[in-house]
């Protein structure tokens, strides 16, 4: 095995256990270096089925880039935008460039390249409800090893569907000695019979991020399980209220 | 509720087994690709299909098969450790172990695909920690594709990669275990907002005179109904059943729907 595979098997193995978003990334990152990869994002490009706006959920090194991208409104011109919504497999900057026929299309790949990055790698994460969003790795260097291209594929999965939640669940209000905010909004629909997924949709986090917030009150009142977990919320008093929120 | 169904109980599922193999080679087959496999009588059939083959059912009301996987033991074969070898960081050995079971052919119908199979499709992935459990399984190895890979992990099983994904020749595939545990199966009801009883497993002779369907009617009312009710009900039933025996079906749907309606008022 080379280090890179080992790298590679690391992160699938031992990446989720990493307890916040920085970490998490940390191991990612040290995987995906081992190919040249050194930049990569998670952005959010459609719900439900539909297209929205294009939305930087997580990454580092492409703020900028992504925000610029999303003013100029790229995505309309773009061919690996195109690929994101009719691929399941991982296809990279340098596949799609022939298909950038119109001098806006060329634009996007200049001007991506004027940021230093010589190579992108675009995994299309497609959700079972209709969800699309895409993981970017973007390298300095001219190309990469396609046969990695499946390991980068697994690698960029994981890091999308761990790094959601724990993206998410780094955006919310903590309440010292109580529940957040958050974690407020979940146990009220949680304690009315709500899955996670149907907490989800209501609450427009992803059903991982509703599932964290209830597994850390639970680990945190040191309960088993949702039934303890609202007695136990109720006995201290720290039941939301119907007008929590 | 998912329907058990095993080598002693098959002769109640004949005609959900058969329609299960011709949704195989519509998904796998038509609709994926996998060209090289085998086909008979109109459905696909692979080495796994033998007495140790236990399948699971999600039911429609009219008893056509919604939702189907495939677990077995892995003792004697395995589709993982006999062909995808390589996607294991440890031994082939290490999955052909007793306590080991395998899931495979986990299919939808198009109808439970999406947002809302959800939830049905949440049963069966629960109904497959559940069911290996009773059979003693420590764990359940399985490969999937890798764009698939945040379906496993949404699904909240307590599981882990194998090993490193490799292409075959339908795709980017990557292997996976699943450790089923009580626990496990308590926490993936919740999540899931599913109710008991999630198994049901009809003895061979406990269905003679109504088809697996109407029984997991009868299941999920004895679920929820004490003795003395189901009791009433059952009478009820049978009045009703003369009743609508020299009925039309619309004049039948008619009075179900008046005892509806009377009850619910």
């Amino acid at each position: 095995m080379t280090p890179a595979q080992a790298a590679a098997l690391e992160f699938l193995q031992a990446g989720p256990a990493a307890s916040d978003l920085s970490a998490f990334q940390d191991r990612f990152e040290a995987a995906i270096r081992h190919h040249g990869f050194s930049r990569y994002s998670y952005v959010k490009l459609a719900e439900h089925g539909q297209p929205i706006v294009p939305r930087l959920a997580f990454g580092r090194g492409v703020e900028q880039w992504a925000a610029y991208y999303i003013e100029q409104g790229f995505g309309a011109h773009d061919p690996a935008m195109a690929g994101i919504f009719s691929n399941t497999r991982p296809f990279a900057w340098s596949e799609v460039q022939c298909q950038a026929e119109t001098p806006e299309a060329r634009r996007v790949f200049a001007e991506a390249q004027s940021t230093g990055a010589r190579e992108g790698l675009l995994v299309p994460i497609h959700g079972a409800a209709g969800e699309l969003a895409s993981v970017l790795m973007i390298s300095e260097e001219p190309g990469f090893d396609p046969k990695a291209k499946t390991t980068l594929h697994a690698m960029a999965m994981l890091y999308a569907t761990l790094g959601l939640p724990l993206a998410e669940i780094e955006d919310d209000e903590p309440r010292p000695g109580k529940l957040t905010k958050r974690e407020t909004e979940c146990v009220h629909w949680i304690a009315r019979g709500k899955s996670d997924w149907d907490a989800s949709v209501i609450l427009g986090i992803s059903e991982s991020t509703v599932n964290m917030h209830i597994e850390r009150i639970k680990r945190r009142l040191g309960v088993r399980n949702r039934p303890q977990m609202i007695y136990e919320l109720f006995r201290r008093g720290w039941l939301p209220r119907e007008d929590a929120y | 509720m998912i329907h058990v169904v095993k080598l002693e109980n098959r002769g109640l599922y004949a005609r959900q087994l058969e329609e299960m193999h011709q949704l195989r080679k519509a998904f796998f087959i038509e609709e994926r690709g996998w060209s090289d496999r085998t086909t008979r009588d109109g459905g696909e059939f692979d080495d796994l299909d033998d007495d140790r083959a236990v399948y699971l059912f999600g039911l429609e009301t009219d008893g056509s098969i919604g939702l189907s996987a495939r677990i077995r033991p892995t003792g004697d074969k395995s589709m993982l450790a006999d062909h995808f070898p390589e996607l294991l960081s440890e031994p082939a050995s290490e999955v052909k172990a007793p306590g080991v079971w395998e899931l495979s052919r986990y299919f939808a119908a198009p109808r439970h695909r999406g947002r809302e199979g959800l939830r049905r499709n949440m049963e069966l992935r629960t109904a497959v920690v559940a069911s290996a459990l009773q059979r003693g399984a420590r764990r359940v190895v399985a490969v999937t594709d890798v764009y698939l890979m945040n379906t496993v992990i949404r699904t909240g099983w307590e599981h882990r990669f194998l090993g490193l994904p490799m292409s075959y020749a339908h795709g980017d595939a990557i292997a996976f275990d699943v450790r089923p545990s009580a626990r496990s199966v308590e926490s993936l009801m919740e999540r899931h907002g599913l109710s008991a009883p999630l198994l049901l497993e009809i003895g061979p002779t406990e269905a003679e005179n109504a088809e697996p369907h109407e029984l997991e009617v009868l299941a999920k009312a004895a679920a929820v109904l004490g003795q003395g009710d189901l009791r009433i009900l059952g009478k009820l039933m049978g009045r009703l059943g003369e009743l609508s025996a020299t009925m039309s079906d619309a004049e039948a749907d008619a009075l179900l729907q008046k005892v509806r309606s009377a009850l619910l008022s």
